[in-house]
């Protein structure tokens, strides 16, 4: 290690201790300082009585499992089908993007990180969304939904995992939460209002959706909105079908202009993701998870300056547990992050994760860019 | 004489799937090492000993879910290392105010010196900030590459080299600073 390369000093071209001084004194007062350290001899023994409490908590744990029918088996399918979610979306951009440069935008959609929610911890469970739980409709679970979301500046698509009702198949589902669901972050919105009447057809790569005119009852949606409400749709339906589209949206059959800003009916594929996917989204876990006893594994995707972003966890009296750094993607690379948190006690938590503003306070963002949160309970 | 490092190049031994029988043997192999590693970090033994049986305890709670056991043990120093991170966050003030003084030298002379000059040392290295301390035992002590020492605090490669280089530049000045 010479030059530049150098971690510790310019001024010294090498951190050999036999060159730095200070180094060279440090690591041996370390040394010798360890070997004054004389480790108790009864550390199994308190490590066991530690345990102890701990176990019988799991047991009780897995008791209430059994009570509840089928509550794993529920896990269990969640689980299975958002890997078989993913399975098929890297499948179909095999498959699909053989000859192209581009393996297409359903590349970067699921793939990264559904595998995150497929080896979520076995015990997560999670709400079923509200507005949909009462019909007899069955279900399909670990669905990518793309939602509207803010950052202090600007606007994104926000990806949640959800459960649906399955209204024809995965993508006519995905794109039907899109405008008659509600995401499970009550951060996230969509622009669409719940249509009478929506088709979603496929031919091969592309994929038609025509909804009646009531979709766009929304009033006031500025351009930016508007492009953020089209590509909900495209990348919802793209990232459900795991192909690069194009998506084409019309309106009982037609072009529509339906905020005056985005001319509908022409084929469209995902815009760029550094334009409209969240720097820094979290999936697993979701909004109202409910969590077993112990450390939980955070995890999404982010793209930061120098991959690195922050996390606060804190209990619902807004009190600080726990803070942190995770790396995910750099500068304008997404990638997925994990972080795990301490042993925590049941309670309510919510995990904020950000990038730090590195240009002092320039940032129309703050000094937490890209802020994003979830609460979740432990039981 | 001089004891083992916990060094970056783990120790790949088999270890059992049982989480019984494998705790026995990650105790085995690793607890006097890990104890010595936190209480460097801590400056307390007695609070190394409590964060390094807590780091045995989720270890052994995330065994079967440890992808690879065998990688047990760079999981179990990830949990002391942020054990002592957590435990420092909440003595912060305390330490601030504590500058432990070089202890009664006994012994032969040279000894005696020695343990005077090391006790020096720690405690101008306890002046650093704590990321700083963390830092500087992983590289110098635990012989952690930047890029493990990245991944164990959870930091950019570009923060450690920082925090390397700052730490040492301030320890060289506690060292002129509080030269006997």
């Amino acid at each position: 290690m010479t030059g530049r390369d150098d971690p510790f000093d310019p001024d010294r071209p090498t951190t050999d201790p036999t060159t730095d001084p200070v180094a060279a004194v440090l690591r041996a007062a370390l040394l010798r300082e360890a070997d004054m350290v004389r480790p108790s001899d009864d550390g199994l023994d308190r490590i066991t009585t530690r345990l102890d409490p701990r176990l019988d908590q799991d047991d009780r744990r897995s008791d209430r499992h059994d009570d509840g029918p089928g509550r794993r088996t529920w896990v269990a399918w969640a689980v299975g089908l958002a890997a078989a979610v993913v399975i098929g979306a890297v499948a179909g951009v095999l498959v699909l993007g053989g000859d192209e440069d581009d393996p297409g935008p359903a590349a970067t959609g699921p793939t990264p990180s559904t595998s995150e929610t497929a080896s979520a911890p076995p015990s997560e469970t999670t709400s079923p969304p509200s507005s949909t739980s009462a019909t007899e409709v069955p279900d399909l679970e670990g669905v990518p939904v793309y939602w509207v979301g803010d950052s202090k500046a600007n606007s994104w698509l926000y990806r949640e995992f959800q459960t649906v009702p399955d209204t024809g198949g995965e993508v006519a589902s995905a794109v039907s939460a899109v405008m008659s669901g509600a995401p499970l972050d009550p951060d996230h919105r969509t622009t669409w209002s719940p249509p009478a009447r929506l088709e979603v057809t496929q031919d091969g790569d592309a994929i038609t959706v025509d909804v009646s005119t009531d979709a766009f009852e929304n009033p006031q949606v500025g351009s930016q909105e508007a492009v953020l409400a089209v590509q909900q749709v495209v990348w919802t339906a793209t990232a459900a079908a795991g192909t690069p589209g194009p998506v084409t949206i019309l309106v009982d059959g037609a072009p529509y202009d339906p905020w005056g800003t985005v001319a509908l009916g022409e084929p469209m594929t995902r815009a760029p993701q550094v334009d409209v996917q969240a720097p820094i989204w979290i999936d697993s876990p979701v909004e109202g998870a409910e969590l077993a006893a112990g450390p939980v594994t955070i995890s999404g995707v982010s793209t930061a300056f120098e991959a690195t972003i922050s996390w606060e966890l804190t209990t619902d009296d807004a009190e600080v547990v726990e803070t942190g750094f995770a790396m995910g993607g750099a500068n304008g690379v997404f990638d997925t992050y994990e972080f795990s948190t301490p042993e925590l006690a049941p309670g309510t938590y919510t995990v904020t994760v950000w990038q730090e503003d590195a240009s002092d306070g320039e940032s129309p963002e703050g000094p937490r860019m890209f802020e994003e949160d979830r609460t979740f309970t432990v039981g | 004489m001089v004891s083992r490092p916990p060094g970056g190049a783990q120790g790949r031994d088999e270890l059992p799937r049982d989480p019984d029988a494998a705790l026995r043997v990650l105790y085995a192999s690793h607890w006097g090492s890990m104890v010595r590693l936190a209480s460097l970090l801590l400056g307390s033994t007695s609070a190394a000993e409590e964060v390094v049986q807590e780091a045995f305890v989720s270890t052994y709670r995330r065994w079967s879910r440890l992808q690879d056991p065998q990688a047990a043990g760079g999981y179990l120093r990830t949990c002391v290392v942020n054990g002592c991170r957590s435990w420092h966050r909440h003595q912060q003030v305390e330490i601030r105010h504590r500058r432990p003084g070089p202890p009664e030298p006994a012994g032969p002379a040279e000894v005696a010196a020695q343990r005077a000059e090391d006790a020096h040392v720690m405690a101008a290295l306890r002046t650093l900030s704590p990321r700083q301390q963390e830092v500087l035992v992983l590289r110098y002590y635990a012989d952690a590459s930047e890029a493990e020492i990245a991944e164990l605090c959870g930091i950019s490669r570009g923060a450690v080299k920082s925090h390397a280089h700052r730490g040492l530049h301030a320890l060289r000045g506690a060292l002129a600073e509080v030269q006997p």
